[in-house]
């Protein structure tokens, strides 16, 4: 005769998925602060996007001879955006293999009650958070050093805010997308997250507007959030200034083609993930360090 | 957290029928060609509540990939296998929630974290509320001996202090099912002690509870476990009780008589009762190993041998060891069935 068990305090779904999502956060923010004392920790944060934009304005300069304007403008937002991109979707995937290969977490953190997926969407948003620092800074370095085009009366809320939230959710599908690759992957694993990233640092009209790509890239280009989102940013800080990779598009359209895109993206990837965490359980390799 | 309950789950807290894992493995990275790796072959185990069931097996006998299987990491090849009557392909998420555990040798934990903070951390992901979740960390932190680190990073912790830690993190729930796979691989005498008493005393504190316990330390079986599985190449050799494997052995118990160097030990076979002899010379003395029909007939060995004006140096009783079931089922010792040699 067994002795049988109830659960005596559970949790609606919803609760346990906010909760997983808020100690993931917790938890992801503390590895990426937690490394040195604060104070350095503040430097840090500031003197590292300080010195990316540094470089990338010299070689503008000496690439465009001088050039101000909507080019500088374009160029410094898309400098200012990406590091959500570095940060929040390379950091999703790169999270999971640390857990995987250095904290030896993985497995415990999966065989819990949780959502996996509010675990890494955690995960990555406090990866993203960091990213504001890079963000304030290099506009405001731009703005008053550089000297490009961002004034108040240029920011468009209506335009800013929904593209931020849409480019957020659209960063942390394709950091799911990443992560799913990461399941099967082993001894190159590390290499992937970062080399999805150089690749849509080209593809996505971050430093240069996607009309310059030829037009098999420019169709790609325009199928990834990414590129949308970042047309967007621009619409909604730079406002008529702002040097555009669809001219041609109203600021509805941009956000509207945005939504779309982000929802694809994210039914994509809850589907490619959830395909990719079976197969791993499947193969027995979704623990397994590298080397398997 | 549990209440013991008339209604709820299923009648055994591990059930496995027929359960078949296989890898595919390539050869190497640049050869396509896959070579199969039966880890297990056919698993029957029912395991009741209440039991601390011990499974023990060389390395690759297929310990941890059954483990895997229970706690959801890995999906079976065919067969079944259900924990407190939820099926752990099918029902996964709810198996999740009644299960935890602990795995031996490695070096888990966010090295940045505390001990406590780590903790606290888990106890999150299982719904616990911090208040109680701080107050249960401190108290298995006191009984395993770790209060006073519990402010240390993790990374400052020593190989058993990782591991008593690691105890705590899958007690911290209260689980129904708590799997321990290798829990004092890699630790020192003492903290390999200190963890199996806790074990034990976390059982006998919470009747109801269940443990399955990996080890390939035949005195952990022995004296942890209610019921041990001999594991061998994916399969289920034995399973009883400790004592029971142990009687079952062929040779059962021996005696083993050292004595003055016999010119002559043919004899010894005559005496009635005896049923085996073996005999080694070590330094000019001779080792008599015997079995005999019952324990009175060493009685008769020994008048023999002062008949015969031989002195006795030694004379013990030695019991079958799990080992020596082991032996008897494999044909080799533990050690020596290890994958791979």
């Amino acid at each position: 005769m067994g002795v049988r068990a109830v659960r005596v305090s559970s949790e609606r779904s919803l609760q346990r998925l906010w909760r997983t999502f808020a100690v993931a956060y917790w938890l992801g923010w503390q590895i990426e602060s937690n490394w040195t004392d604060p104070l350095l920790f503040l430097i840090y944060s500031v003197i590292r996007p300080l010195g990316g934009v540094l470089i990338l304005a010299v070689m503008f300069f000496v690439v465009a001879r001088g050039a101000r304007g909507p080019v500088l403008g374009f160029f410094v937002t898309g400098t200012a955006f990406w590091p959500f991109v570095v940060m929040a979707m390379q950091g999703m995937a790169m999270g999971v293999l640390a857990d995987r290969e250095h904290w030896k977490t993985l497995r415990y953190i999966y065989s819990a009650p949780i959502s996996y997926r509010a675990y890494l969407v955690g995960r990555s948003l406090a990866q993203a958070t960091s990213a504001l620092a890079a963000m304030a800074i290099t506009l405001l370095f731009g703005r008053w050093v550089l000297g490009i085009p961002l004034y108040f009366s240029t920011i468009r809320p209506l335009v800013l805010l929904p593209a931020f939230l849409l480019g957020i959710a659209g960063i942390v599908a394709m950091g799911l997308l990443i992560t799913s690759a990461l399941t099967w992957t082993s001894r190159e694993a590390w290499r992937l997250p970062e080399a999805v990233g150089a690749a849509l640092y080209l593809l996505c009209g971050v430093i240069f507007p996607t009309t310059v790509l030829p037009r098999g890239l420019q169709m790609l280009s325009m199928g990834i959030p990414l590129t949308w989102w970042l047309e967007a940013m621009r619409r909604g800080l730079l406002g008529e200034h702002a040097l555009l990779s669809f001219p041609w598009a109203s600021d509805a359209r941009v956000l509207g083609t945005l939504a779309m895109l982000v929802a694809v993206w994210i039914i994509g990837a809850g589907f490619a993930f959830t395909c990719a965490e079976f197969r791993a359980r499947a193969l027995g390799i979704l623990d397994q360090e590298t080397g398997h | 957290m549990w209440d013991e309950s008339p209604e709820g789950m299923g009648e055994l807290a591990v059930e496995t029928k027929n359960l078949v894992r296989i890898y595919r493995r390539k050869r190497s990275s640049q050869d396509s060609q896959e070579r199969q790796v039966i880890a297990l072959d056919g698993v029957n185990v029912e395991i009741p509540y209440g039991e601390l069931f011990g499974l023990l097996g060389p390395n690759g006998a297929g310990k941890t990939t059954l483990i895997k299987i229970l706690v959801t990491l890995l999906l079976p090849t065919s067969g079944t296998a259900r924990v407190a009557g939820l099926d752990v392909v099918q029902q996964a998420y709810q198996v999740r929630e009644l299960i935890s555990m602990v795995s031996g040798g490695e070096h888990s934990g966010y090295g940045l974290l505390t001990v406590r903070e780590q903790l606290w951390m888990f106890s999150q992901f299982y719904g616990l509320p911090t208040r109680l979740a701080l107050a249960r960390i401190d108290e298995l932190l006191k009984i395993v001996g770790l209060y006073e680190e519990r402010n240390r990073r993790v990374s400052d912790l020593s190989t058993g202090m990782r591991q008593k830690m690691n105890l705590v993190r899958g007690l911290l729930s209260d689980p129904l099912v708590f799997f321990l796979d290798e829990p004092t691989v890699g630790l020192d005498v003492s903290a390999a002690r200190d963890i199996r008493a806790y074990i034990k005393e976390w059982i006998r504190e919470k009747p109801g509870r269940t443990i399955l316990l990996t080890t390939h330390y035949m005195q952990e079986a022995e004296e942890l476990c209610d019921r041990v599985a001999i594991i061998h190449k994916g399969r289920i050799i034995a399973c009883d009780s400790p004592a029971a494997l142990r009687r079952s052995a062929a040779s059962g118990s021996y005696f083993l008589l050292t004595t003055e160097r016999l010119s002559e030990d043919g004899w010894l076979k005559e005496v009635p009762g005896v049923r085996r002899v073996d005999i080694r010379v070590l330094d000019g003395r001779t080792e008599i190993r015997l079995q005999v029909a019952e324990d009175g007939v060493i009685a008769e060995v020994v008048r023999a041998l002062a008949d015969r004006e031989r002195k006795i140096y030694s004379l013990t009783k030695v019991e079958p060891s799990l080992e020596d079931v082991f032996m008897q089922l494999v044909g080799r010792r533990m050690e020596e069935a290890d994958e791979g040699r």
